[in-house]
Parts: C-alpha cells; sequence; structure tokens
C-alpha cells in the first residue's frame, strides 16, 4: 500500500512528510538523516547533480555551478546556468522534489498521493510552473495546499492544543510571509482569509544583516565588501546567533566585526512593519478585529527572529504559539492534506478514523471578475474590472450578476475572466485568465440583459458562463485553479476569434 | 513630417491674426460688395528645406448672417463621397480623424464683410489623406457656421442639413497628385500584412516547439485589439482572415514549413513601414505573454527586426516598451507622505486606514505585474509605505 505524503517546497529548506499507521502525519527523513534538506542545486557536470547539504555549502560559498533560492523566481522565465547546461526555476524544483522522495521511497516504499505547498499568495503562474515541477519529478500529484492552510492542519493535529475558535496562523519562512485567518471547530478547519507578501523572509533578512557589515567594513578596514569575504551562509548563521544573543561578533578578512540585536532589529524594522501591514490587513478583510483572534500559531524558521515574535505580541497583545517545530509543521499538515484529498479506500482502519473526521473548506485565494465598460461623468465608455468573486468567498461559491449591452446593434460582447489579488478596478492591473467572444443578434436597441455566472467549485475549477438572456445564447469558460492543467494547448480553435 | 505639423500651425495661427485685425479695424464700409463669394488660390510657400503647395481660401463680400454671431469657417475636404483624412489631430474632426480645419473669425454683425479678396483659411494638401493615391479631384466644402452652435460633421458631412448652425456652404473642386498610397489601398495591403505577422507571431510562439496557453491567449488578445479598428461586415472579413492565418500558422509551423525569413520578405515587400513596426510590436506582445523574455528570445525579435529592416534603435523601441510597458515611476528620492497621498490633516486613524488600503492595493499589484520596472516600483511602493508608516508611529 502507497504512502500519502505531504512535501514543504521551501525557499530555503524542503521537508517530506507521511502519514503513519495510526494516521498521523510524521516527518520521513532524507538520505542524510536530516528532517530539512537545503533547497539548493549544484551541477558538477552532466552526470553528476547534488541537491541538498552539499549543494548548500556550494551555494553558500557562491559557486557559479550552484543555485538556491530558485522559489522566488518560480512562474518567470528567470534561467539558471550550471555547469553549462540551462535550468528553469521549474527545473531546480523539480530536482529538489525528486530528491526528497527518492529519499523517502528508500524507507517508506510507494507512494500513493502527493501534496506540494505554496505560499498563499503565489501568483497563478507559479502554481501552475509548481505542478509543472512535481510532474517533471515524475510525482503523481493532483493537489496543491497553501502553506498557513497546512500549517493550520498541522496544528490541528496536536490534540494537546485542543484549538477551538478564530486563529491566525502566521508563517514566515524564508522567502515569503502568509498569514492565514482560520476557524477551528473540533476537527474542522475553516480558511477565513489568506495573504501573503510575495518577497518578505529570512532570506530578506540575511540582505539586511550583510548590509550592515559591509557598511562597518568599511568604516574599519576602508575597503568595499566582496561577496566571497561573507557568505550567504555566514550572513544567515550570524542572523540566527543574534535571535539567541545580544551581540556578536563575526571576522571578515581578519577584520573583527561587532554586531548588536538592536542594530540588526533597526534595518530589519520596515520588513516587519509590512509584516504588520499585512496582518492587518487580513483581519480587516476577514472583517474581524485583533480581539477576535484566539492565538497565533506560528510557522516557518524565522518566527525565531525576536522581534518577529515581539511585533506579533504587540499586535494580537499575547505572546505566539511556537509548541511546535516550526520548520515541520507545514510538511506535515501537507500530508493530511493529501490523505484527506486522495482516495481514502487506499487507507487503513486507523487512518481513514483519524482523516475522516477531517474537514478543510478554503477560501478563494483571489479575486475574480470580468471586464465591463462603464461610462464615466462625462458619457465616455471606460473599461473596469468587475468583481464576481470576492477574494475570500468561501468556497463553493457561485455569484450572478448582470449587465448590459452599452450600444445600439451591439452583435457581439467580450467575455473575460480576471483575476486580482485586490478589489481592483484597473484592467492594467488584472491578470486575465481566459477571454471568448459571445455572439448577438444585430438590430436590439442598446441594453440587452447579459448574466453573468462564476461558479467556483470545492475542487478550485470554476465555470464561468456569460448568457444573452433574450436567446439564452450561452458562452462557457472554465478555469481550474488548484489542480494541474496542461499549459500547452493543442487545439488551435481555442485561441481563435469568434 | 514632423517640421510640416509645426509649419502648418504657424500659418494657421498667422491667418486668425490678420484677420481679426481685419474685422476690427474695418468696421462697415460702403463699397463693399453684396454677394458673398470664395475662391481657392495657390500659393507656394518655402521653409529652409521645405517648400510645399497652400490652397488659399479667399472671400469677398458682406456677411451672409443676418444676426451678430459667432463666426467660424469650417473645411472639409471629400474624394467623391468619400472622406480625405489626416493624420495631424489639429486637424481633424472632433470624433473621426476625417480632415477638418476650423477658423474662428470671432464675433460678426449683418453689417461686415470683406471689401477685397481676402484669405480667411487655407489647407496645405501635403498633409491631407485621401482614399487612393495618384491625380485626383477633390471637393473643397467651406462652410460658414456658428461656433457657438456648430452643425455636426461626421467625414466631411452635415448630419443635419437643416440645421441652425449651417450658416452658408458652398463646394470648389480642386485636383492634387498624390505619391503614398491611399488609406483603402493600405487598408486592402493591410489584410495581406495581418495574415503574415499573424504567422510570424505563430512562429514565435512556438520557436520551442509548443503552443502554450499563454502564447495563445496573447495571440488571441492581440488579434481581439486589432478587430476593434473594424465594424460590420469588413470585421467578419477580417475575423475570417485572422482565423485562418493563425490555423494555418500553427499547421504550417508544426510540420516545420512556417519560414520566417520569407515571412519576412512578403511583409517587405508590401513596402508599408507601419506594418513592419506592429509585426514587431505582436510578436513582442506574444513573446512577453509569460511577463518576460529570456536572452534567447529576445535575440529572436531581434532578428525578426534586422529581417525587417528596421534600425537597431527602432527594433529596441519597440522591444523596451513591450517588456517594461510605460506606468507608474516613482522617485526614491519622493517625500512618502506626497506620494502616497497624505493629506496633512488627516488623523492618526485615517492616515492608518490610508497606510492598510495601499499596502494592499500594492501587494495585490506586485503579483500582477510583468517584471522588470513595474514590478519593481511596486515593491518600492511597499517599501515607501512601510518607511512612512514607521514615521507616523
Ligand atoms: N533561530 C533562527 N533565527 C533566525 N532565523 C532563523 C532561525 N532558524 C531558522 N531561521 C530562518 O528561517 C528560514 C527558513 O525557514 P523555513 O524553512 O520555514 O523557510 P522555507 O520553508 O525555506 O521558506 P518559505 O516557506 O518562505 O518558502 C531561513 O531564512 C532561516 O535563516
Ligand atoms: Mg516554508
Amino acid at each position: 500500500m502507497g504512502s500519502f505524503i505531504g512535501i514543504d517546497l521551501g525557499t530555503t529548506f524542503s521537508a517530506l512528510a507521511r502519514i503513519d499507521e495510526t494516521g498521523r502525519p510524521v516527518i520521513v527523513h532524507n538520505s542524510d538523516g536530516q528532517n530539512l534538506m537545503p533547497s539548493c542545486v549544484e551541477v558538477e557536470n552532466s552526470e553528476t547533480v547534488h541537491v541538498g547539504s552539499e549543494a548548500r555549502q556550494a551555494f553558500g560559498l557562491g559557486s557559479e555551478n550552484a543555485a538556491g533560492r530558485f522559489k522566488r523566481k518560480m512562474g518567470t522565465s528567470e534561467v539558471y546556468k550550471l555547469a553549462g547546461q540551462r535550468f528553469t526555476p521549474t527545473d531546480l524544483s523539480a530536482l529538489v522534489l525528486q530528491k526528497l522522495v527518492n529519499d523517502a521511497c528508500l524507507t517508506i516504499g510507494d507512494i500513493e498521493e502527493v501534496v506540494v505547498t505554496i505560499p498563499a499568495n503565489f501568483a497563478n503562474d507559479a502554481r501552475e510552473a509548481t505542478l509543472q515541477a512535481a510532474r517533471k519529478a515524475g510525482l503523481n500529484i493532483k493537489y496543491i495546499i497553501n502553506e498557513p492552510t497546512a500549517a493550520a492542519l498541522g496544528y490541528l493535529d496536536r490534540e494537546n492544543l485542543n484549538l477551538q475558535g478564530i486563529y491566525a496562523v502566521y508563517d514566515l519562512g524564508g522567502g515569503t510571509f502568509d498569514i492565514s485567518i482560520i476557524r477551528v471547530e473540533k476537527h474542522e478547519v475553516e480558511v477565513l482569509c489568506s495573504s501573503g507578501v510575495h518577497d518578505l523572509g529570512g532570506m530578506d533578512f540575511d540582505k539586511k544583516l550583510r548590509e550592515i557589515v559591509a557598511r562597518k567594513y568599511k568604516e574599519i578596514a576602508t575597503d568595499e565588501l566582496e561577496p566571497e569575504d561573507y557568505t550567504n551562509l555566514e550572513a544567515e548563521g550570524d542572523k540566527k546567533s543574534l535571535s539567541d544573543r545580544n551581540k556578536i561578533t563575526t571576522r571578515v578578512n581578519r577584520t573583527a566585526i561587532d554586531i548588536t540585536r538592536q542594530e540588526f532589529e533597526e534595518a530589519i524594522s520596515s520588513l516587519v512593519t509590512q509584516a504588520e501591514l499585512l496582518c492587518e490587513s487580513t483581519i480587516e478583510e476577514a472583517g474581524l478585529k485583533v480581539s477576535n483572534i484566539r492565538e497565533v500559531l506560528c510557522a516557518g524558521g524565522s518566527t525565531r527572529v525576536p522581534i518577529v515574535r515581539e511585533s506579533i505580541k504587540r499586535m494580537f497583545g499575547r505572546d505566539p504559539i511556537c509548541s511546535v517545530n516550526v520548520d515541520e509543521v507545514v510538511a506535515l499538515g501537507a500530508a493530511l492534506y493529501a490523505a484527506y484529498k486522495g482516495n481514502r479506500s487506499k487507507l487503513s482502519d486507523a487512518q481513514k478514523e483519524r482523516i475522516d473526521r477531517l474537514n478543510v473548506s478554503e477560501c478563494a485565494n483571489k479575486y475574480y471578475g470580468t471586464i465591463a465598460l462603464e461610462r464615466d461623468m462625462s458619457g465616455q465608455p471606460k473599461a473596469m474590472n468587475s468583481i464576481l468573486i470576492e477574494k475570500n468567498s468561501k468556497i463553493p461559491c457561485s455569484v450572478t450578476k448582470s449587465y448590459f449591452t452599452g450600444y445600439e446593434n451591439q452583435t457581439a460582447v467580450a467575455c473575460s475572466v480576471t483575476e486580482c489579488s485586490d478589489n481592483e478596478t484597473d484592467p492594467r492591473f488584472v491578470t486575465i485568465r481566459a477571454n471568448a467572444e459571445l455572439d448577438l443578434p444585430p438590430g436590439r436597441p442598446a441594453g440587452q440583459e447579459i448574466e453573468v455566472t462564476f461558479s467556483y467549485d470545492a475542487n478550485q475549477i470554476m465555470r464561468c458562463s456569460f448568457v444573452d438572456v433574450e436567446t439564452q445564447e450561452e458562452r462557457k469558460l472554465e478555469l481550474r485553479l488548484a489542480t494541474l492543467e496542461d499549459s500547452v494547448e493543442t487545439d488551435i480553435n481555442k485561441f481563435t476569434v469568434e | 513630417m514632423e517640421d510640416l505639423f509645426g509649419i502648418v500651425l504657424f500659418f494657421i495661427v498667422i491667418w486668425i491674426i490678420s484677420r481679426l485685425a481685419n474685422s476690427s479695424s474695418q468696421p462697415v464700409q460702403p463699397g463693399i460688395p453684396l454677394h458673398f463669394e470664395v475662391n481657392l488660390q495657390d500659393t507656394r510657400r518655402e521653409t529652409n528645406d521645405h517648400s510645399f503647395v497652400v490652397k488659399e481660401v479667399l472671400a469677398i463680400g458682406l456677411l451672409p448672417v443676418v444676426k451678430a454671431i459667432n463666426l467660424g469657417i469650417y473645411i472639409s475636404v471629400l474624394d467623391g463621397n468619400r472622406p480625405v483624412l489626416c493624420h495631424i489631430e489639429a486637424f481633424q474632426e472632433p470624433e473621426s480623424s476625417a480632415y477638418q480645419v476650423r477658423t474662428e473669425i470671432g464675433v460678426v454683425g449683418p453689417n461686415q464683410g470683406f471689401a477685397e479678396w481676402s484669405p480667411v483659411a487655407g489647407i496645405i494638401p501635403e498633409i491631407l489623406h485621401p482614399p487612393y493615391s495618384g491625380l485626383r479631384q477633390f471637393k473643397m466644402v467651406i462652410r460658414l457656421v456658428d461656433s457657438s452652435n456648430p452643425p455636426p460633421i461626421m467625414l466631411g458631412f452635415v448630419k443635419t442639413p437643416e440645421h441652425s448652425g449651417l450658416i452658408w456652404e458652398k463646394t470648389i473642386t480642386f485636383t492634387h497628385n498624390f505619391t503614398e498610397k491611399g488609406y483603402l489601398e493600405i487598408a486592402e495591403d493591410r489584410k495581406t500584412a495581418v495574415t503574415l505577422f499573424l504567422k510570424m507571431a505563430m512562429a514565435v510562439a512556438m520557436s520551442d516547439g509548443n503552443l502554450h496557453k499563454q502564447e495563445g491567449f496573447a495571440i488571441q488578445k492581440s488579434v481581439l485589439r486589432l478587430l476593434t479598428s473594424y465594424s460590420g461586415e469588413e470585421k467578419q472579413t477580417m475575423k475570417k482572415l485572422c482565423n485562418q492565418a493563425l490555423k494555418e500558422g500553427y499547421i504550417e509551423s508544426r510540420q516545420g514549413t512556417l519560414n520566417l525569413e520569407s515571412l519576412a520578405r512578403s511583409l517587405n515587400g508590401i513596402g508599408n513601414q507601419q506594418f513592419k513596426y506592429e509585426a514587431l510590436q505582436f510578436c513582442t506582445d506574444v513573446m512577453t505573454a509569460d511577463g518576460v523574455a529570456d536572452p534567447s528570445e529576445l535575440a529572436l525579435l531581434h532578428r525578426i527586426g534586422d529581417l525587417l529592416g528596421l534600425g537597431m534603435q527602432q527594433i529596441k523601441g519597440i522591444i523596451d516598451r513591450g517588456l517594461v510597458k510605460p506606468g507608474i515611476e516613482i522617485s526614491g528620492a519622493a517625500n512618502p507622505d506626497e506620494v502616497l497621498g497624505i493629506d496633512p490633516s488627516w488623523n492618526g486613524e485615517r492616515i492608518k486606514k490610508h497606510f492598510l488600503a495601499e499596502f494592499r492595493k500594492w501587494n495585490g499589484r506586485l503579483n500582477t505585474l510583468p517584471e522588470g520596472c513595474e514590478r519593481d516600483n511596486a515593491q518600492r511602493m511597499l517599501n515607501l509605505i512601510a518607511e512612512a508608516r514607521k514615521k507616523h508611529e
């Protein structure tokens, strides 16, 4: 019988968990015996590729043939040249996934179902790139899950916490910051709202620390700090030391440089403020007040930074809960989700008992709408984005709105499905996910009703329909929002205009 | 062409000024012919490096007005029943690109007029864009109108001939030889060109062997944009043509028979610079459909530009515009409060709300904007908001 596994594909570290015989998630260590594997790749030559600790060393030392932190570039056209070969972020992520799974297979055997986690704020391209990486790695993947939702599931599994009520999941990792507001009722988790900042994480803290070192080095040694003088790994190590100590001394080319925690905190304060802004904004979006939040559940290694904990305490008026291993909880939750979404007939009775009682309901991650014309004060038509499904609507949901034709003898309307992260009216700042045209009979006056319905189902598939009310002529569009979709199209007719 | 615009504007100003002087310094005069008449006279103007013909409109006689009005002279030009167009916005009808020159005379009364033939307006044939090239006969329609209540003129015709703002109208014919293609001829060429550059775009999209959805949608989006300038039957024809080109392009590139060089050669054969820009623009849009273009893609775009015989400067211009679309510009030294639109009179609560809204907006945009300048700007905005908020805490 195959295993159900969850993979936290992190910016800096990745982890893999499985459901054990009793139905509880446990971390599966890799071939080095580690729970966490660095998300780094080093290419020695066309035959030899290292993934994990060894690659991290090379990456930390600035080797040209090593890459890390490529998660931030997922879904972009960034290309990494390693030992003369070209790799996309998707290729590199696929290598990381492959290594995790191959290592795990040595101890756990076959794999039944895999779920990979993504940041809540991942743009669509990045989401698709992640799914593609998984497929490239040869995984049978059908679902992905947002990291904070996975973390919530991971916490839910801790019976001693006895969760009940509304919580904030605060996930600050190596590369991204996410927050979700969840409601927990026994074994049910309902995500009320989630959002994230794409480029905010431990690696940005490292960068700030490096800036301090560069400044001081210039003062003391009157020389520019070169990358090899003070590597990323050294900066990260010093940052971690500053979580435990008020002052550290680091050596750069035999020059001793003192750094105090206060200096470091000053340097990252603007980043912490961004996290605070996101928390407040998310709570507001959920229609809640800080006082409604029962506890803050931490995930991600960077929640170990003292000023981050202080910021949480200041905002929420209480110390955050960090009773789980913050770098593992996401993978644990993902494994639970794999079993929850997977074929349950493959579960043993004991596993089934634990999984069956779970209930996870997500909310829409983005706003979905359509482009409509609006007349401004002077009667000039202007294109605007009109929202149908609000962000954070509980799914499944369905919304119908009426629009009207703007011109006499209008013989077609453009049917577009847009996606955006904020309640955006400017069409320049939305992503058009699908486009079509609905033909209308000629000779009718302006003001013909077009009924638009967007239905978002629990499998994250959205069906959109545009109906000319008089003739009942309909145009349908379908989007798959969290499941694997082949990005290559072989039917050219999809792109012809009607 | 650019200097010509300047010259044209300059002459129009001269006419208005000299005429205003006329009407104020010479009020009603005995000896003004009772009948109002206009005529055309060719004059040749020279500038340093350019010589061109101006068809001046001369007027004589008592103005045909029955009460004091705000008089304007509006001139349209027709080729048979088709409008003659113009590319300079100052010489276009308010709602179309049909040529129209409007000269405002000012307030005049029933007893005023021109004692002798005086220039009141003029047109420069060189800036006209007729439907066909060659030696053409044109109709110049001169209309006296009440500028406070002008009759609606569309494509050279008064929509409602009985409109009370239309005071007087006369048509004079003239001929002119045009060497450049007329707009109807260009429209025909354009059909051929569209087929060619759709196929080029398809070749670009399929350069990695596959048609990705984003690329497909980008082509579709560009086609839809292209279709907005057509209507009615013409639009249907264009749609068919585009769909046909897409399908052929797709099949041919899968078979490996689509050849960028021969497509470019055919496009060059049409001899219209504008189409070449459009073709490169189209290819750039398709290539940047996923937000960015990698070096090999950029190299392909440059090659297409070369094949089309475009200069390096022009190629770069189009490609750069495609990569970094013009938008928000945020200067690093700006005062955050000002950039964020914070009113100094707001209280703390209001400011806090504003920060949250701005943060949400830019954080949301960060995920939709393509990589590069706009995205960096969005990130800079987030940093700015955080800085500003720290300051206000
Ligand atoms: N004691 C510590 N003090 C400060 N930072 C720490 C500490 N321990 C770990 N970190 C930081 O936490 C980050 C890694 O956390 P985690 O593994 O949760 O992130 P990730 O999953 O790789 O990234 P993401 O979830 O953002 O994609 C690194 O930046 C690391 O430096
Ligand atoms: Mg993580």
